[in-house]
């Protein structure tokens, strides 16, 4: 079996192949490095005539904003999926394992966000928001990025939850646990996959969510996306740069904080699958 | 009776939080559109909004744009998607570190925003970009304008670039586990029988797969469809996609035309709504992406 | 199965009890430390104003792209408005300062009436709107010493916006005049006229373009355009009358026309901002750029971005020149802070150290005559930078701007003659 698959996807896709995909999605992030290093960085140099940290010392100035901007924007991504979390568990529970008259209306439901532009239901929300006073507040943006993760998070437990099997619990069950106990040693240690990979997403649609943030925190919630978009969209490039490279490490390091401490509770190895 | 109730009890919280914060939304974007806005003291409805929007050049040259971009994003990313996951499958069999790392590097653009992805793109692709630097470089061309307009160009190939390159990885990661399974299953059966590798792949992995890759392929398609930072930073003056003039309209318009806006996102809901209907058709029939299949 | 349920509730339960308890503390935020009614305020004096102000958190709204402004007024603005007169400055980075009009405008609506934005950065048109919704607090120029002490407010550039009044609902911060940057390695002798630009785009095909309008530097650059194909500014120094407008407009879009085919990629698309355009120069791409910041090239000389050989121009019968200013939005909750800050802003100090490159290199809105000789000849000291013009050739160059109801009408009219 190993032989066959190896000789067929080699057949297709040698190593060669797999080493231009890596450049194509690897080779920008270089660039913007560099970007963020570069002086006097011109047609047709391919590399700066010199380096500067200009840009990556305003970028970790204290009186930048930077600091703050990172984690409130850790905060709300952390807040939001915490409570993702909560409001899922039982939802994807239910529609993983009962058949129940609606279903398919509330699946439709649940999956409308992951396809209906957020935006189009912020600018309509709006001015709700604004009359119960929820704008400008933090509490507003955490409420506002619910709907486009929430789906997400609810995507990933429904598939954890398909893959255990019930007859796993029904054991445990007879064998005395109680409900609690059940759910914390046997089903909880199981759905950790499906939790690592529903609170990623969670986290990462989170975190560079702007048009939103921006629309509900009326510039009083100042995420990491806000503080940049002036920089990239027409400002300084290369502290534009410099946010990116800073906000992708951010982002690759909250992921990877969060499925570490998970994995370490569990002691399991995971495999990360959406 | 308790027993009955008990999943509408379960979803309760999550079907709650999305219509109230989701669907209020939607839903007061459509009376706005209607001409309803309780807190100007407008309280007719009529549907002005859409006479005007549906009779607009602008409109309709924007629609036609969003979905010549949203089409060919989708295709070449579910292509390129398919290769990235075909080389995860080949990593996996191998136990390569240096294919596992390469992995790694694969999923980078998945923890970057989409606004920043369109500024790589014109890092990239301008005409006096990297990549025109490094053919300079080989000798390959002599001055840039030899380079071809890939960005802020009309027929928005930039943008095509930069969702290309963002939602690639994403297929990936959404087809994985349907191609592992494949793999797991049917390899068995298929070397019984004789297959050979591309026989296998052509006969066997292409139709298990087509269902998963479908429906990731739509979500991809909405999702350029309606997205709105890309487009912003990546597309011309004129036509502009649909996202960014509901936007432009929203805050440069003033109060006239507010309405428009929201016609607009109506629309785009009813589109992104309709493909998603049909998405969900397709996975329903064929097991969820991810899912056993 | 009851048991199965109730943990889970619980579970909801408290987490939506915490959550709640996590937004009121994020409400809580804003204090409702302004106590005086705002119209008291603008008949207070001076010394009632400052000893309000003290401990007041000002959140000044601003376009937040560029380090150096920024940098000026985090690290220089900030700590001494701090210390002296215990205002706190906050400044809330922005992308478009139209999104904070759009914002109060909204809350207007809804009749908000502690809004969080005390500060805004405006002109032009911004400011047009922001009046014509009456979103700015009122009439408080006069009350600052620095503004009556040292600005000559019967100036034509001071008075009027964009050619409507200010009635004091804004004081001005900076001045900006628009100026052509060029390669002077590539181009020897810099076009003098508009007739003549278009002669040398002619001859250089391919190295020349504007931003698209509505980007604000190609609006004006579209407006320089106006002024010399139709026979100078005088006739549009009234209120706009679209009706006789029009035909006047032609030679205009005859002259951009004219032009389209020798521009960067034959015209057939803009650059869309002057940050797009700043990048092609930069890159040799095209050989000029433009700009409504007669220091800025001096400014991207110095970080790299622009080569060494920029310098820049003005033309014979004189460019665009804007004034910028500084308001207070009617729901502010700390104008006293607000009015106390602005009036920092405009002394000599924070103006001077504002006019340096080393901080922004921006000019004054100061009449440099009713300075005291020192600071005179403090400003005179400053080095602007290779590429800046000097102050006196800037100066006799000058043109007023349009009424902003004509912004609107040419940069659609552009959308419709030329882009389409």
């Amino acid at each position: 079996m190993e032989k066959l698959t190896m000789k067929g996807l080699r057949h297709y896709l040698g190593f060669p192949m797999g080493l231009l995909l890596t450049f194509t999605m690897a080779l920008p992030i270089i660039a913007l490095l560099v970007n963020s290093l570069s002086f006097g960085w011109r047609w047709p140099d391919l590399f700066p005539q010199a380096l500067t940290n200009r840009a990556w010392s305003y970028v970790l100035s204290t009186t930048s904003g930077t600091y703050a901007s990172v984690g409130l924007s850790l905060e709300i991504a952390l807040v939001v999926t915490i409570i993702n979390l909560v409001l899922g568990m039982p939802g994807a529970y239910a529609l993983a394992r009962y058949n129940f008259r609606g279903k398919l209306l509330v699946e439709g439901i649940v999956y409308a966000p992951i396809i209906v532009p957020a935006f189009a239901s912020t600018m309509g929300i709006q001015m709700t928001f604004l009359r119960l006073g929820l704008t400008e507040s933090v509490l507003g943006v955490i409420l506002a990025h619910l709907a486009p993760t929430l789906p997400y998070m609810v995507r990933a437990l429904i598939i954890s939850f398909q893959t255990l099997n019930p007859s796993l619990e029904d054991q445990a069950r007879t064998l005395g646990a109680g409900w609690w106990q059940c759910f914390w040693q046997i089903s909880l240690p199981h759905l950790v996959p499906g939790i690592v990979a529903g609170a990623s997403l969670s986290i990462l649609i989170s975190l560079s969510q702007y048009l939103i943030t921006f629309l509900i925190g009326g510039g009083q919630v100042v995420t990491l996306p806000l503080l940049m978009f002036p920089f990239i969209n027409g400002g300084d490039l290369a502290i534009g740069s410099a946010y990116a490279v800073l906000f992708s490490g951010m982002a690759g390091l909250a992921l990877y904080a969060m499925s570490w401490v998970l994995k370490h509770y569990y002691g399991k190895r995971l495999d990360f699958h959406i | 009776m308790w027993q009955n109730s008990k999943p509408y009890w379960l979803v309760l919280p999550t079907v709650s939080v999305i219509v109230i914060l989701f669907f209020g939304g939607l839903v007061e974007g459509l009376a706005h559109s209607l001409g309803y806005f309780p807190a100007a003291g407008q309280l007719d409805f009529s549907t002005r909004a859409y006479h005007k929007l549906l009779s607009s050049k602008d409109f309709w040259l924007s629609l036609w744009l969003t979905l010549r971009i949203s089409f060919l994003a989708t295709l070449f990313s579910g292509i390129l998607g398919m290769g990235i996951s075909l080389f995860f499958l080949r990593n996996q069999q191998r136990k390569s570190r240096i294919g596992l790392w390469l992995q790694g590097l694969m999923n980078l653009p998945l923890v970057i925003p989409h606004f920043v992805g369109a500024y790589i793109i014109v890092l990239m692709f301008m005409q006096s970009g990297y990549l025109a630097r490094i053919l300079y470089g080989f000798g390959l061309i002599q001055q840039f304008e030899a380079f071809p307009v890939l960005t802020n160009d009309p027929r928005g190939w930039g943008i095509i670039l930069a969702y290309t390159w963002k939602e690639a990885p994403f297929i990936a990661l959404m087809i994985y586990p349907v191609l592992k399974n494949i793999y797991s299953n049917w390899l068995e059966v298929a070397k019984v029988y004789g297959a050979k590798p591309w026989q296998f792949f052509i006969e066997v992995v292409v139709p298990l797969l087509l269902p998963a890759w479908t429906s990731s392929c739509f979500i991809v398609f909405d999702f350029t469809f309606s997205a709105f930072e890309v487009p912003y930073l990546l597309g011309i003056t004129y036509p502009q996609m649909l996202p960014v003039l509901s936007y432009t309209l929203y805050t440069n318009g003033g109060w006239e035309r507010m309405p428009e806006a929201m016609a607009i996102n109506v629309v785009l809901t009813l589109i992104t709504a309709l493909l998603g209907i049909m998405a969900y058709k397709l996975s329903r029939r064929w097991g969820m992406p991810g899912g056993k299949s | 199965m009851r048991k199965v349920t109730t943990p889970v509730i619980t579970i909801i339960v408290i987490a939506i009890c915490l959550f709640l308890a996590g937004c009121s503390q994020a409400q809580n935020k804003s204090d409702p430390a302004a106590t005086a009614t705002s119209t008291d305020l603008l008949k207070a004096n001076w010394d009632e104003v400052a000893s309000q102000a003290k401990g007041q958190t000002v959140n000044m709204y601003m376009w937040g792209g560029s380090e150096s402004i920024n940098r000026y007024m985090d690290e220089w603005v900030a700590p001494r408005l701090k210390e002296d007169y215990e205002v706190t400055l906050q400044r809330v980075p922005v992308n478009d300062i139209n999104d904070t009009i759009n914002k109060l405008l909204a809350e207007k609506q809804v009749n908000k009436k502690e809004g969080s934005v005390d500060l805004i950065w405006i002109n032009g048109e911004n400011f047009k709107n922001a009046k014509e919704q009456d979103l700015l607090w009122g009439s408080f120029d006069k009350q600052l010493p620095n503004f009556n002490q040292y600005i000559d407010a019967n100036a034509p550039d001071i008075k009027d916006d964009f050619g409507l009044p200010t009635e004091g609902l804004e004081a001005p911060w900076g001045k900006a005049q628009f100026v052509f940057i060029y390669d002077s390695n590539k181009i020897k002798t810099p076009p003098t006229s508009m007739a003549q630009l278009a002669d040398w785009v002619k001859q250089n095909p391919g190295k020349f373009t504007y931003p698209a309008p509505p980007d604000f530097t190609g609006s004006a650059f579209i407006r320089q355009a106006l002024y010399e194909t139709t026979g100078g500014y005088q006739q549009y120094m009234k209120p706009l009358d679209s009706d006789s407008l029009t035909p006047k407009l032609s030679p205009l879009w005859n002259y951009l026309n004219s032009m389209e085919t020798s521009l960067w990629r034959e015209g057939k698309t803009y650059p869309e901002s002057l940050a797009k355009l700043d990048q092609l120069y930069a890159n040799g791409e095209v050989w000029m750029t433009m700009g409504y910041d007669p220091a800025r090239a001096s400014n991207e000389i110095k970080k790299g971005t622009f080569p060494a050989s920029t310098r820049t121009f003005v033309l014979e019968a004189g460019t665009l020149a804007n004034t910028h200013y500084l308001s207070i939005p009617f729901n502010s909750t700390h104008q006293a802070g607000a009015m106390v800050a602005i009036n920092f802003m405009l002394s000599p100090e924070a103006q001077i150290a504002k006019f340096d490159p080393l901080n922004w290199g921006e000019d004054m809105s100061l009449d440099l005559q009713k300075l005291s000789p020192e600071d005179q000849k403090l400003v005179s000291e400053i080095d602007r930078g290779i590429a800046t013009l000097p102050a006196g050739e800037l100066a006799s160059h000058r043109l007023p701007e349009l009424p902003s109801a004509y912004v609107d009408v040419l940069d659609n009219g552009w959308l419709e003659y030329v882009a389409k």
